[in-house]
């Protein structure tokens, strides 16, 4: 049973040139799915809209055959799916620790340990407790995507999307960061959606899609 | 014996010495004559004694022009230089060069004056008709109509103490003054670093309201959580101010009323090298007036500086616009952009 489907679905920025054109896909639970395809291709637009962080005009995203427009817009965003993206996007004046604990909060997660869980989180993605209390600005960009990656899964949302998330990486912190991803969808039973266009990412993921000028390739 | 054409200058009082005081003549030896002084002295200038090779002390025999069988003799009791050279010296216009001035007391002008026969009006003498009146600071300019109502002559000149009086404020209204100029100063310039610092920290700003949407925190807790970390800073910085402001503010008037107090303590003290002696520094304002029993002016030296509630809310006020001014801008960044957009502008 597919999490997530995307119907029919087309999009244009305010300058009517259309980005997206047509789009079909279903995405499971337990898998690992790259998109890829040139720069300007429409990747990160149609990321955008998965995320919540962009509203469709023209067709639908369906969330366990929901409509995504019917759900309110941060809790979509806080709690059903985890965002990675190129430039981490962590808060640089606070800790990892801090940062994971922060999107736990606006998720409104209650009733548990929440330090201990970010760190059970950090460790998982081997950033140690000593790193996790330290300022933000002094990790590795590896390090930094890790602990972005920390702060996705800690709402326990069911989909994880990756906008480029090795873009800024060299191939060591590259593997280890899409081993984390892979574990993340056949361990965990997460739906993973890494967009990239390195061929290393292409090799380790399970489906892989072509984006050229708006459309899906058929292959 | 030189026989040019002298000046003897005499005062009543040596407030009206205008070159002395001003500085454009100061004593180089000896001492400047008191007004109250009877002996035959005189204080001649630095370029007539050395061409004459007179010194301190010296007898001078001086003939009256207009009867050569009267002679004066004099003692030199000082030497004067002249430091600027002014035109006019008690509006008269049969005055030579300032190098045939010749200082020396009441008596010994009329005495030349007496031997003359010349009529008065050639002479402009100066002596005060001492009677204290004491009147409200406000009814002050109406006095000398009054006394010349009453029938005094016109001879007399009506002199109040008026400048003296407020002279007494002139500390303070120089610190006033000074205030107003630092205010504003003070203002201009910490709006503009306001400013920038608030430029700067827009962008920083920007980039964290960015992240706090795209991971789901709604507009109006963004706006909640901004607004209160802008009125704590704000509270906290009111209250920095306000007491460091309250304990400065006596010190720092104190300090200032000090130092301008000493200024024009300076001044006197200028005022006694030029005329060569301790008695002329203590006086500043004419002598021989009714409040005059100390001639040292006793400047108002208590100002009482103090931070009162208009004062805090107005403070209060200018801040609360400061801060909702700042704080706007980044309340209309979260609701005008999706966070796709403000955190795609910083790339
Ligand atoms: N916010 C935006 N407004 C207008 N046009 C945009 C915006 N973002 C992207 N585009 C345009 O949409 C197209 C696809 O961009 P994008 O989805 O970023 O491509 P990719 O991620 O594959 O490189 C490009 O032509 C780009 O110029
Ligand atoms: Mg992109």
């Amino acid at each position: 049973m597919s999490i997530l489907k995307i119907k029919n679905l087309n999009f244009s920025y305010n300058n009517n040139k259309k980005v997206l054109n047509d789009i079909n896909i279903e995405f499971e639970k337990g898998k690992i799915y790259g998109i890829f395809g040139k720069s300007g291709a429409g990747k990160s637009t149609l990321l955008s809209l998965l995320a919540g962080l962009e509203k469709t005009k023209d067709g639908d995203i369906l969330y366990n055959d929901m409509d995504v427009d019917n759900i309110s817009r941060e809790k979509y965003r806080s709690t059903v799916v985890g965002i990675i993206f190129q430039s981490y996007n962590l808060l640089y004046k606070y800790t990892p620790l801090e940062n994971v604990i922060l999107s736990m909060n606006i998720a409104g997660i209650k009733n548990i340990n929440k330090k201990e869980k970010a760190l059970e989180l950090l460790n998982k993605v081997h950033i140690n407790e000593e790193k996790a209390n330290s300022k933000v600005l002094h990790l590795s960009g590896g390090e930094m995507q890790r602990v972005a990656i920390a702060r996705a899964l800690s709402t326990s949302a069911e989909i994880i999307l990756a906008d480029e998330p090795t873009g800024n990486l060299d191939k060591a912190n590259e593997d280890e960061i899409i081993t984390i991803l892979k574990n993340l969808a056949h361990k965990e039973d997460k739906c993973v959606i890494v967009v990239s266009h390195s061929e290393n990412v292409k090799n380790m993921v399970d489906k892989v899609f072509y984006l050229e000028n708006g459309k899906i390739l058929d292959n | 014996m030189n026989t040019g054409d002298f000046t003897v200058i005499a005062y009543s009082d040596s407030s009206y010495n205008e070159d002395f005081i001003k500085g454009n003549k100061k004593i180089v030896e000896g001492e400047m004559l008191s007004p109250d002084d009877t002996s035959y002295k005189i204080v001649i200038s630095e370029e007539l004694a050395d061409e004459n090779d007179i010194n301190i002390g010296d007898k001078i025999e001086f003939k009256n022009t207009n009867d050569e069988s009267i002679t004066y003799t004099l003692e030199v009791s000082g030497i004067y230089s002249i430091e600027n050279e002014t035109s006019d010296n008690m509006g008269s216009r049969m005055m030579p060069n300032s190098t045939n001035q010749i200082y020396s007391n009441l008596t010994v002008l009329n005495k030349i004056i007496d031997d003359d026969g010349t009529s008065e009006d050639n002479f402009k003498v100066m002596q005060n008709v001492t009677a204290a009146y004491y009147v409200d600071y406000e009814n002050i300019d109406k006095f000398e109509e009054e006394v010349k109502d009453l029938g005094i002559s016109d001879y007399y000149k009506v002199m109040t103490n008026e400048e003296e009086v407020t002279s007494t404020l002139n500390p303070i209204k120089n610190i006033s003054s000074f205030s107003k100029t630092f205010l504003i100063i003070t203002f201009v310039v910490g709006i503009t670093i306001l400013t920038i610092i608030n430029l700067f920290n827009i962008r920083e700003r920007k980039y964290e309201i960015g992240v706090l949407r795209a991971i789901g925190m709604t507009k109006l807790k963004i706006t909640l959580q901004l607004v209160t970390e802008t009125v704590m800073i704000t509270i906290i910085s009111l209250i920095v101010g306000i007491t460091a402001g309250t304990l400065l503010a006596q010190p720092v008037t104190n300090y200032m009323l000090k130092n301008e107090i000493e200024n024009y303590e300076i001044e006197a003290t200028n005022m006694e090298e030029n005329f060569g002696s301790k008695e002329f520094g203590m006086m500043r304002g004419p002598k021989n007036k009714p409040n005059d029993m100390n001639n040292n002016i006793s400047y108002v030296d208590e100002l009482k500086a103090e931070i009162d509630s208009n004062i805090i809310i107005t403070l209060s006020f200018a801040t609360i616009v400061l801060t909702a001014l700042s704080s706007s801008v980044a309340v209309l960044y979260i609701n005008k952009y999706e966070p796709n957009k403000i955190l795609q502008n910083r790339e």
